[in-house]
């Protein structure tokens, strides 16, 4: 936590030094415009392209059509007439929120394992993260051939020899193989980001808390869990900018089936052009899901803002 | 640092440490399983593979796979994909550390919007990104080059860093860089010898971070590369054939690619983790 030692309070400092600073502005706006400038190209060029693209209707194999401009008309498609959208915002929101959920709850009875001091603790976690190394497509490969097959795999090896039927994982609960095979990439990365939470906890805060009685439940409650709030929110965001994007697994796990029903808005934007060869309407099938997302994702920050708040009072 | 809330007395203390190391038994077999099962079936051979019941340890281990994982195609692959993900580490960090060092030290209208969109345009799916992105290539016959790639990557990996690298440069006090003016530095001066320094947690951590996500980058390797320029996820993924799969070699394959930016994490852990830590959650 190095950076730590070396920050002032912001306001404390700038209302002291602000005069002196302000003519200097200038000569920092010339040095330092390049930068933001090339920064805004550089990530919002290819959005713009996308959000051009979707007000036209552009076939790539049928060149002699032109690319004629169609104003909301695709949007207009997907929200009213496109099912296999409308089903696939679903199963992205299911898929999004209980990996997260799954991967985060896991992540914290891990962390909070962790936390603890034991012998060999440093490789322990060094060697957990292991999972969030192997390539996405590589891990759906495993899972599919080795574990959820429904005639070689490990999963159907300890079904039957507990006497239980057989279950074809990937077709039956296509959604939850998919969570499955995410969750356990992704509660690493959670486990590791509240770890380093936990770490920065001051013991005096607990010591306090304990002195006044919290202890077990309460103590995780009230004083842990808001103190970490910060950094659940970091896994969240960062979870899911990710989780939604989600493709090599299901491209090589399910392929968005059976039927459409592990297609998520990312894998059907991907049919959309790979198979439909239609980029407008992918185009705008796009520029939905960013909305889409940002909602989800405020969502579930608010959703956490106020169990916190709860928590604090 | 640690937080022992078990009741005092020496006896359910020792029972305590049993529970924890069984506890942290189990989780590692959990989170270990599929990476372990990855290398046993990597050293197995090929009539091994499929036995039924599965078994965990391989009757008869070999290296052979291994060794055939290794030949000139494979090391072609990984040339590639090691070119392509230190060009990608190295455009994207000074590009990063000077956006995010204006968007911390300017006051401009807006400036708290930027950092908004530029991570909320992050949610598109990048699947719609091959298209526009072929064409601009394809303009600029940039299609199967590293050059091609690289500019391809820095579209997502810059404003990852942009984000993380704010939060170090948001806590660092102004003055010191005046201080370091007052006594003779330029202004550029005084970036390389007090931000650059001081941000290098936050540095280390982004360029980990970056070095894994166009590692590991497998939609547009998928999109705009071919042949001989492809990078190792697509190379390794072309052994899993229509019908007939080399499942022995697609596993040997799999660990040689997982364990370079393993082993690289194995020693950078505790920076990687503050950093992406400390930067985001101050910002």
């Amino acid at each position: 936590m190095s950076a730590s030692t070396i920050s002032v309070p912001d306001a404390a400092s700038s209302s002291v030094t602000g005069r002196i600073r302000s003519p200097r502005i200038p000569a920092r706006l010339l040095l330092l415009l390049p930068a933001i400038i090339y920064l805004a190209v550089l990530t919002q060029a290819p959005f713009i392209l996308t959000l051009w693209y979707s007000v036209h209707k552009w076939i790539l194999d049928q060149p002699d059509l032109g690319r004629p401009w169609v104003g909301i008309e695709n949007f207009k498609y997907a929200i009213t007439q496109d099912t296999v959208f409308q089903q696939a915002v679903l199963t992205t929101l299911i898929i999004t929120v209980l990996i997260i959920a799954v991967s985060l709850l896991l992540g914290l009875g891990f962390a909070l394992l962790l936390n603890r001091k034991f012998f060999g603790r440093g490789v322990v976690r060094a060697l957990m993260i292991a999972p969030f190394f192997v390539m996405p497509t590589v891990n759906a490969v495993v899972w599919k051939n080795f574990f959820l097959d429904p005639i070689i795999g490990l999963f159907d090896w300890l079904l039957t020899s507990l006497h239980l039927a057989r279950v074809d994982f990937l077709t039956s609960y296509p959604k939850l193989s998919i969570v499955a095979i995410a969750s356990w990439q992704w509660t690493p990365f959670m486990m590791l980001i509240l770890l380093a939470g936990l770490q920065g906890m001051s013991e005096e805060v607990r010591e306090a808390a304990r002195i006044d009685g919290a202890a077990g439940w309460a103590e995780f409650r009230h004083i842990t869990l808001p103190l970490l709030a910060r950094y659940i929110e970091l896994c969240i965001l960062l979870g899911t900018i990710y989780v939604l994007n989600l493709f090599g697994e299901i491209r090589v796990a399910t392929q968005g089936g059976p039927g459409t029903e592990s297609t998520t808005v990312p894998y059907y934007v991907y049919q959309t052009i790979h198979d439909y060869n239609d980029v407008g309407s992918a185009a705008a099938l796009g520029v939905l899901a960013v909305v889409f997302a940002s909602l989800i994702a405020a969502g579930l920050l608010r959703l956490l803002v106020r169990t916190f708040r709860e928590g604090q009072a | 640092m640690s937080s022992q809330s078990f009741a005092a007395g020496p006896g359910r203390q020792r029972l305590g440490q049993a529970a924890v190391y069984a506890a942290v038994f189990l989780t590692m077999a959990f989170f270990m399983f599929p990476f372990v099962w990855m290398i046993s079936m990597a050293l197995k051979p090929a009539g091994e593979v499929f036995d039924f019941p599965p078994s965990l340890v391989p009757a008869h281990p070999t290296l052979h796979n291994f060794q055939s994982a290794l030949n000139p195609s494979f090391l072609r692959y990984a040339l590639n994909s090691v070119i392509v993900a230190a060009a990608t580490t190295a455009l994207t960090i000074p590009v990063a550390l000077l956006s995010a060092y204006s968007l911390s030290r300017l006051r401009f209208p807006g400036r708290k919007s930027i950092m908004t969109i530029v991570i909320i345009t992050q949610l598109l799916p990048l699947a719609v990104l091959v298209i526009p992105m072929y064409q601009i290539l394809a303009d600029w016959h940039l299609l199967n080059t590293y050059v091609g790639l690289v500019i391809t990557y820095l579209a997502f990996t810059v404003p990852v860093s942009v984000w993380l690298l704010r939060g170090f440069l948001v806590g660092l006090p102004v003055e010191l860089e005046e201080a370091a003016q007052i006594d003779g530095s330029t202004r550029i001066g005084a970036f390389f010898r007090i931000v650059v320094p001081l941000t290098a947690p936050g540095i280390a951590a982004a360029a980990t971070y970056v070095f894994f996500l166009s590692w590991q980058e497998f939609l547009f390797a998928l999109s705009f590369l071919s042949g001989d320029m492809s990078t190792l996820p697509i190379g390794v993924l072309s052994y899993i054939g229509e019908h007939t799969t080399n499942w022995g070699l697609l596993m040997a394959s799999s660990t040689l690619v997982c364990v370079p930016v393993f082993v690289v994490f194995f020693f950078l852990q505790r920076q990687f983790i503050a950093g992406l830590v400390q930067g985001s959650v101050k910002g």
